[in-house]
């Protein structure tokens, strides 16, 4: 009916799989070809800095399953896209054919090593895939004194598993931890939690960088922490580079509409897209809920149909688990301002808090429960619930 | 096709958080109760539920969900 008879799916993944298994479940029954690079079956991510890491979750629980009815090509790499011919370059010189393309090639993790090509970036230690994690669960049992470069959410993940594992563990940050994502409220509560399992969390406003050896400095060349392991967590970086040259608009990562849309037959979905925020500048959103979400979103634009939510028309979920905290979060981040506490108390860490939305605009607040059991669902219906007080202008 | 045997839904209860994003997945497959707690509601799935119960599988942050059954490979 749309006339697409050949669909690439480029990152097998969870906005790539998601994808495919959305196609199919919006009846397409033509060809479905997905391309990742890593040499595994696709995996789930979340897990690698939480249960793998702390060695109670086995790393082959992580699998996920092959879309069905899916041609999965693991350990193929595209290199190139030529929009003209309608068909992906892949690393061997193959071209593949496309009449409807999913751009899902996510993102990698940022290193804060300069020199590229001297090996002092290759050395430095990241968490983004399967092999990362078991790779770093090995070197965490080696060592003693850890230090992690980045407060955001990974970061502090990491540093909380470490101590668990028993090790000594410094987080440095530029920014104060999570203050930007969480807000006071939440940051602080997260920053006690901290200090009390004994993690040293600080902020080196100039930066820190890594040297030759490994180390981590402050830009102008203090040591910051004595480690014998170095943990970068210092954000994302969307994978983009095979589609330089393909004229795909770029800015943050692959430029989206609200239905996913990039160019005629082709939509992009998860932590390679950027999106246009409510005020018009482009923002990426690299959580799981997102990649979930624009992978249903970005299939149904695929094949012409409507899709059933736009980006950016729900509030989106996010979760987080770190020193005894497991928090859940639905809708806008940061939250502004004081919460109503629906249930439990912000003194016991255990509570389900409620954020109207910021903005005059705003349709929706923030809904965040702290070591309280709610499903993705309630939160949801709650931050819906909760928007911008009404204002008479 | 092959329809050697049945492919049926799990749940790992001891893993389950109560997300619910598997029941977002697959509205017609699974469903949280009052609890949270995730109830399967087709026993045995066809091929016509296949790619819905891939998705719900594939949606949970905590891999608690599975298939079993003869393709699950
Ligand atoms: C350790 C860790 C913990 C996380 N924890 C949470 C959490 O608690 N909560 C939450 O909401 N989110 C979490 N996330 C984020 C979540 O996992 C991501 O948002 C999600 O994985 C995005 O899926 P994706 O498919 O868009 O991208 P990715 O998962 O990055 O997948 C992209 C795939 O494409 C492949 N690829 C890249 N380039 C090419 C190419 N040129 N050719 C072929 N293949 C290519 C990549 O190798 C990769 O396999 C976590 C992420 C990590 C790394």
């Amino acid at each position: 009916m749309t006339g697409l008879e050949r669909i690439v799916v480029v990152g097998a993944s969870q906005a790539g799989c998601g994808a495919a298994s959305a196609l199919r479940g919006l009846g397409f029954d033509g060809e479905i070809t997905v391309i990742g690079d890593e040499p595994h079956r696709p995996y789930t991510r979340p897990p690698l800095s939480k249960g793998v890491l702390t060695g109670v979750e086995p790393e082959h629980s992580v699998f996920l399953p092959a879309p069905d009815d899916v041609r999965l090509r693991t350990g193929v790499t595209a290199v190139g896209l030529d929009r003209e011919k309608s068909a992906v370059e892949l690393a061997d010189g193959e071209h593949l054919p496309y009449d409807g393309l999913v751009i899902a090639t996510g993102a990698r993790a940022r290193r804060l090593g300069t020199a590229v090509g001297t090996g002092v970036g290759n050395g430095e230690t990241t968490l983004r895939g399967l092999d990362d994690a078991v790779g770093l669960r090995g070197r965490l049992a080696d060592s003693r004194d850890v230090a992690v470069a980045g407060a955001g959410f990974l970061g502090l993940e990491i540093a909380s598993a470490a101590v668990g594992l028993g090790k000594a563990v410094t987080v440095v940050d530029q920014f104060p931890a999570l203050l930007g994502r969480l807000g006071p409220l939440l940051a602080d509560l997260v920053l006690a939690a901290a200090a009390e399992h004994g993690v040293r969390v600080s902020v080196a406003p100039a930066g820190v960088r890594i040297d030759r050896s490994g180390r981590l400095l402050t830009t102008d060349g203090a040591l910051l922490a004595e480690a014998d392991l170095v943990v970068t967590a210092a954000g994302d970086v969307p994978n983009t580079e095979w589609l330089h040259g393909s004229g795909i608009r770029l800015d943050g990562g692959v430029v989206i509409d609200n239905a996913c849309r990039v160019a005629p037959n082709i939509v992009a979905a998860g932590d390679v897209v950027s999106a246009p925020g409510r005020d018009g500048r482009m923002t990426r959103s690299p959580h799981w809920w997102s990649a979930l979400s624009q992978a249903k979103i970005a299939a149904a634009t695929l094949l012409g149909r409507e899709p059933a939510d736009l980006v950016g028309g729900r509030p989106p979920f996010f979760w987080t688990e770190m020193f005894g905290l497991k928090i859940r979060m639905a809708g806008r981040l940061p939250p502004v301002g004081e919460p109503t506490v629906l249930d439990g108390s912000i003194a016991q860490r255990r509570a389900l808090l409620l954020w109207p939305g910021a903005g005059p605009g705003d349709a929706f607040g923030t809904a965040v429960s702290v070591n309280l059991p709610i499903s993705a669902p309630k939160l949801t219906r709650l931050a819906q619930r909760s928007p911008a007080h009404q204002r008479t202008l | 096709m092959e329809h050697a045997g049945i492919e049926r839904l799990l749940v790992d209860r001891n893993r389950c958080e109560g997300y619910g994003m598997c029941q977002q997945a697959a509205p017609d497959l699974i469903h949280l109760d009052d609890e949270d707690e995730p109830v399967i509601d087709v026993a045995e799935l066809s091929a016509a539920h296949k790619p819905l119960a891939n998705a719900a599988v594939r949606a949970c942050p905590v891999a608690a969900l599975t298939l079993s059954g003869p393709t699950a490979h």
